[in-house]
């Protein structure tokens, strides 16, 4: 078993490559010049800028170079701008930069600040909420499916069906918005819409400091949460409705089993299989629809983050929340892959 | 040991599904013939437009003086011929141009063509060209000609007169026959219809032909004919319909308003508004039907959250062929942020969003089912390829991918929503490929393909024939699901702000309109359509499922 | 006592759209300890809903009902869900139709057992035992396999261990020969023949092939549109069949003349389930057929000892 998980991380790295290469390939998509933006922005006196500076500028982030020189420099671990290693004509200064060294470069309009320890601060109020919106669409998905297969027919499945399918149909930011309407200042005012915290939320009081922070989490959550749980939901059912139709259940009710054992010890462990893989394919959308739910309600996190790269044109903060979110998603396919083997002994990991 | 065949298709027996189908047809109804309901021009119009005799009327008099000048020897203009006979050839092309200026079908530009066939005469007759004085006769012509033309000036500016009189006694409504001056008359035209590309009539035509197909079925030839017939009409119509060059068909409701179309009679479309007709007198109105949009006179709110508001207030300008000011239709959907129909922008940001969505399905479809057939035939290099790249991609959030691409590709050239369907199709392919592909693996090793490589097919053909129709089921569900994935993510781009330039409409940027809580009513009409088109695709992606599985099972 | 299944007036139905439609209509039926019988038939004439009915079980939608259930002297309520988990597995047990699913695919072969052995199964000892049962040589070696590294006739035969596991007297078998071949399915049969001859097992066998049943021997009932036509000892009917169906049958399946005379079909296609009409359901393709046939459904006359008949024509060309 150890071998095969090293085997497959190994065949991670190949995928990790062209992560790389797509986000390089996209960077360099992007309209703009990096030096333009960091000597004046959009509708910039040309003739201010100096013109020295703006040389040295374009010549230490390689803005001229060759593209595979770019993309190495990028990728690291050596830095090949003229300051970088003396293996590639630098002065030697700063050896080492690039993605394998942890450098992920620093936002154009704030120079002093670094990527990475920006992207740290917002990936601790993202990720926590991605896995409690895991939590949740896992947690409630899966028995909600499981619910709907066993009961199908009934009336109350057949209202939860109507109202999973409304849900799956509804798009996340209209829902944001709906709910940030509807619950929030203007309307019933329930709930706050804003941030993550009140503006008088004091981190000394550590319990009602963190019913603020719930409070404020509530509603991002259910936008992000509820089409996927009706997504989710709906696959567990009709992954269970196959395996309640196969012919080793019969034998298990025709052996005098009640219908919970046959349930919970063959219905439901077959059925994880596919949802296992479901939850692989969920991860990537877990990572990105929190674009949409942060911006609606202006929680300063990675897609915001990304978001407000994206319009104020700082293309390295963009690359390093795109790649960011790929490798979290890959390894995320590595995991949900090593369980699915680990459920179900016919699958191999080779 | 028979081969199943993909039989022709039958139509979805549970009624959910059928009532799917429907909606979604309604919807792409309401896209394709947006310009016919939602138009600030007018569908007909009998009118009398003042515009030209206007322009006409300042230019006459000023081309009659320099055209006598051209011929009296006047100590101000040399002698030389050459540039006596340019000086005429321009007041010649100026002429002319007057002339292609008017509608070819009224009296000015008859009278204006008849000038400008003397002039033609008399430049043209011998001696005009030298300085020299010109017989007698041939100076009473051009006497007869300059005073022709004054006489027309003239003509013109009395028209005007009169013209204004009957408008101010008419009041410039649709209100029985205008009382012009002889020999002016009204002249009809369809301007709504002239303001339609190609594209537009193609598509209108050819909706019905389609949705006869999808609920009915037709035979194959029956419906090539069809379809050849209606693109003709279209090239037709488009050709036919096209207003004369020059002739100003845009913003009539303005001029019209302006006094400067005399109106007989005017037919609107049913939402009389263009998608881009801003009215900041109106901005972020409510739904015209709710009590709290009620105006006064001078453009204030009456009650409500924003009753009694400070600050100067506008009135409301209501243009010609609209629901009066506190009439219940005459904004059902409420205004935007600029003033503009929700209501409007919602039908034509139908053409985007479905557009887009189609165009990203079958641009997915494509490449998913030419990558999965050939991943599912080879053998090796190409396979290992494909899920190398399958994997990196599915890798990425896909709205992170769609939006960075969206961002970069105008910059290139790339039309934006082009843009917007080929990015979306880039995203999501993998999963099409990869369904398709597990398909072509499962079949390829059944019976018939064997007996059919066995007798001596080439792998081509195998391909085609047999294992391909039978692959492609799934990809087909696939593709219905992907149709509402696909109206999700570009009304996701365009709420974030890419994918549309304004003023284009498509239903995710109207929906970024709603910002504040007082303006929520904003949501109602595009999250409807959207949810609608969304559901509807899920519905329709279900029963291909069962009917998929039931013929599996059979 | 007698020690017996017995059952009165079984009638099956499914919900369609359609409404109702009947697969089982008014069976009698009867099994003992110790003996084999056979049932009969083409698709669509009852015979799988029958053989599931009896253990209670119903396919989504279906309805079960019946006049009595009587097991060794004691009558069984249909209604009571108690009733049936305490004869499912101890006293009747299933065997289905070998299949990629009938084995839980996770599951290796011990666990399978130890699962059908419940609290009971103490140990590895039960399961060799039970391996051994069903005619395994080597049970240990085949203790720690999955599902799909076993050969179809395995499978079924891990399959039966699963059912014996519980102890039951008598066996229903769902076409259990059905997707193997001729000579597995003949180990199959003399299986279940020699646990009908040593252990006193009740087996009754659902079978779409008249030579599986003939070669499990015991009792033979032919099934159409959901009733009973004709019934006996297997060889007596095989070789003297009474009731027209059961003829054109044995004549489909094989040629008792000189071997290069083609099989004789039947024209027509067999009903799919119960007929709603009066009458006998295979009056419309029988040669046979009077106006008694089609005014009144046939009953189920007893010619002899174990000897039944469903054909007013037949019977009173027997009686005289």
């Amino acid at each position: 078993m150890a071998r095969a998980v090293l085997r497959r991380l190994a065949l991670l790295l190949p995928t990790l490559l062209g992560i790389t290469l797509l986000t390089f390939a996209l960077l360099h998509l992007l309209p703009g010049d990096g030096a333009a933006l960091r000597f004046g922005g959009e509708g910039a006196d040309p003739g201010a800028v100096d013109a020295a500076a703006f040389e040295r500028f374009r010549a230490e982030h390689l803005l001229d170079a060759p593209l595979w020189r770019q993309y190495l420099d990028y990728l690291g671990p050596f830095d090949l701008s003229p300051r970088g290693h003396t293996w590639f004509g630098g002065s030697g200064e700063q050896p080492w930069g690039g993605l394998l060294a942890g450098d992920l470069g620093h936002e154009l309009l704030r120079p002093s600040v670094g990527i990475a320890g920006e992207l740290a601060q917002r990936l601790a109020i993202t990720v926590p909420m991605s896995l409690a919106a895991a939590a949740l669409i896992f947690g409630i998905g899966w028995p909600l499916g499981v619910l709907l297969a066993v009961r199908r027919g009934s009336a109350l499945a057949r209202a939860l069906d109507a109202l999973l399918f409304t849900l799956y149909a509804l798009p996340t930011f209209w829902l944001a918005m709906a709910l940030q309407s509807l619950l929030g200042g203007g309307g019933l005012g329930w709930l706050p819409v804003v941030g993550l915290h009140g503006r008088d939320a004091d981190p000394s009081q550590p319990l009602s400091y963190a019913l603020d922070t719930l409070a404020h989490a509530v509603l991002p959550l259910a936008a992000l949460v509820a089409p996927s749980l009706a997504y989710v939901a709906r696959q567990a059912r009709s992954s269970v409705l196959e395996v309640l139709d196969a012919d080793f259940v019969l034998c298990a009710r025709a052996r005098g089993l009640s219908e919970r054992r046959v349930l919970w010890r063959h219905v439901v462990p077959n059925a994880l299989t596919p949802l296992v893989t479901l939850a692989g394919q969920t991860l990537p959308w877990l990572v990105g629809g929190w674009v949409v739910v942060e911006t609606v309600f202006e929680l300063p996190g990675m897609g915001k983050y990304a978001y407000d790269g994206l319009m104020r044109r700082e293309y390295g903060v963009v690359a390093a929340c795109v790649l960011l979110s790929a490798l979290l998603t890959a390894l995320g396919h590595l995991l949900s892959d090593l369980a699915q083997a680990w459920i179900d002994p016919r699958v191999r990991l080779d | 040991m028979t081969e199943p065949t993909h039989t022709a298709r039958r139509w979805p027996r549970t009624w959910g599904a059928r009532c799917a189908l429907w909606t979604l047809l309604a919807l792409v109804a309401s896209a394709v013939y947006a310009p016919f309901l939602a138009n600030g021009a007018p569908l007909y119009l009998r009118a009398f437009d003042l515009r030209a005799v206007r322009s006409a009327s300042a230019a006459l008099p000023a081309l009659a003086e320099e055209w006598r000048a051209s011929f009296a020897p006047v100590a101000s203009i040399p002698a030389e011929p050459i540039v006596r006979a340019a000086a005429r050839a321009s007041l010649e092309l100026r002429l002319e141009l007057l002339a292609r200026s008017l509608d070819p079908r009224s009296e000015l530009a008859a009278h204006v063509e008849r000038t400008a066939q003397a002039v033609d005469t008399l430049a043209h007759a011998p001696g005009a060209a030298q300085s020299q004085p010109l017989d007698p006769e041939l100076n009473a012509r051009l006497d007869a000609a300059v005073r022709e033309f004054d006489a027309l000036a003239q003509a013109v500016e009395a028209a005007l007169v009169g013209a204004a009189a009957a408008a101010n006694a008419a009041n410039t409504a649709e209100a029985g026959v205008l009382d012009l001056p002889a020999p002016w008359r009204t002249s009809e035209s369809w301007p709504l219809l002239a303001s339609l590309s190609f594209g537009s009539w193609w598509f209108a035509l050819l909706f019905p032909l389609a949705a006869w197909v999808a609920l009915c079925g037709m035979r194959t030839r029956a419906a090539s004919l069809a379809f050849a017939a209606l693109s003709l009409a279209a090239i037709a119509l488009t050709l036919g319909l096209r207003a004369p060059p020059g002739v100003a068909t845009r913003n009539l409701k303005l001029a019209i308003g302006a006094g400067e179309v005399l109106v007989e009679r005017a037919v609107f479309a049913p939402v009389p508004y263009g998608f881009e007709e801003t009215r900041l007198s109106e901005a972020l109105r409510p739904p015209t039907w709710l009590p709290s949009a009620e105006l006064d006179a001078q453009g204030r709110y009456v009650r409500g959250a924003r009753a009694g508001a400070a600050g100067a207030a506008r009135p409301v300008e209501v243009r010609a062929g609209e629901p009066s000011l506190n009439s219940w239709r005459r904004h059902l959907l409420g205004a935007d942020s600029l003033g503009r129909d929700v209501l409007a922008r919602v039908l034509w940001g139908g053409r985007v969003s479905l557009g887009v969505a189609f165009a990203a399905v079958l641009a997915l479809l494509a490449l998913g089912i030419v990558a999965g057939l050939l991943a599912g035939v080879s053998r090796g290099a190409f396979d290992a390829l494909f899920l190398f790249v399958a994997q990196t991609l599915q890798s990425f959030p896909s709205l992170f991918l769609i939006l960075v691409a969206v961002a970069a590709l105008p910059a290139h050239g790339v039309h934006p929503q082009a843009a917007t369907a080929l990015v979306i199709a880039a995203v999501s392919w993998t999963g099409v490929a990869r369904l398709v592909r597990a398909q072509v693996r499962a079949v390829r090793e059944r019976e018939w393909v064997l007996a059919a490589r066995a007798s001596g097919l080439s792998p081509a053909r195998v391909l085609f024939a047999h294992i391909a129709p039978n692959a492609l089921a799934p990809a087909l569900v696939s593709g219905a699901f992907a149709l509402g994935g696909a109206v999700l993510a570009e009304s996701a781009t365009s709420f974030l702000g890419f994918g549309v330039q304004p003023p284009v409409p498509s239903w995710g940027a109207v929906l970024r309109e709603s910002s504040a809580v007082e303006h929520a009513w904003i949501l109602l009409g595009p999250g409807l359509l959207v949810f609608a088109a969304v559901a509807s695709a899920n519905a329709l992606g279900d029963a291909l499922r069962e009917r998929l599985e039931l013929r599996e099972a059979a | 006592m007698s020690e017996a299944l017995e059952v009165r007036g079984l009638r099956v139905s499914y919900a369609t759209r359609a409404g109702s439609r009947g697969a089982v209509a008014g069976v009698d039926l009867r099994l003992e300890r110790g003996a084999a019988h056979s049932v009969v038939g083409e698709s669509g004439c009852g015979k799988s809903s029958l053989a599931l009915a009896l253990l209670g079980l119903v396919r989504p939608g279906g309805q079960l009902a019946a006049d009595s259930y009587t097991l060794d002297g004691r009558a069984w309520s249909l209604e009571r869900a108690r009733d049936w988990s305490e004869l499912r597995g101890r006293r009747v047990g299933l065997l289905l139709q070998e299949s990629a699913q009938a084995l839980d695919p996770r599951l290796s072969v011990e666990r399978q057992l130890r699962e059908a052995l419940g609290a009971a199964g103490a140990g590895r000892e039960r399961s060799l035992e039970l391996l051994a049962r069903v005619g395994f040589d080597a049970p240990g070696e085949l203790l720690a396999r999955l599902p799909h590294e076993l050969s179809g006739g395995m499978r079924q035969r891990v399959q039966l261990a699963c059912a014996l596991a519980t102890g039951p007297s008598y066996l229903i078998a769902d076409e259990p020969t059905a997707s193997l071949d001729a000579l597995l399915a003949r180990r199959i049969l003399t299986l279940l023949a020699s646990l009908v001859e040593r252990e006193r097992l009740g087996v009754l066998m659902v079978t779409h092939d008249l030579a599986a049943a003939a070669e499990l021997g015991g009792g033979l009932s032919v099934m159409y549109a959901g009733t009973v036509v004709e019934r006996g000892p297997v060889r007596e009917l095989l070789l003297a069949p009474r009731h027209p169906y059961t003829e054109a049958l044995i004549a489909a399946c094989a040629a008792r003349e000189p071997l290069d005379e083609p099989l004789r079909g039947l024209s027509g296609a067999a009903p799919q389930g119960v007929l709603e009409r009066d009458g006998c359901a295979f009056a419309e393709r029988c040669a046979l057929a009077r106006d008694v046939c089609r005014s009144a459904r046939p009953a189920l006359l007893t010619l002899g000892p174990g000897r039944d008949l469903a054909c007013p024509p037949r019977a009173q060309g027997a009686a005289r």
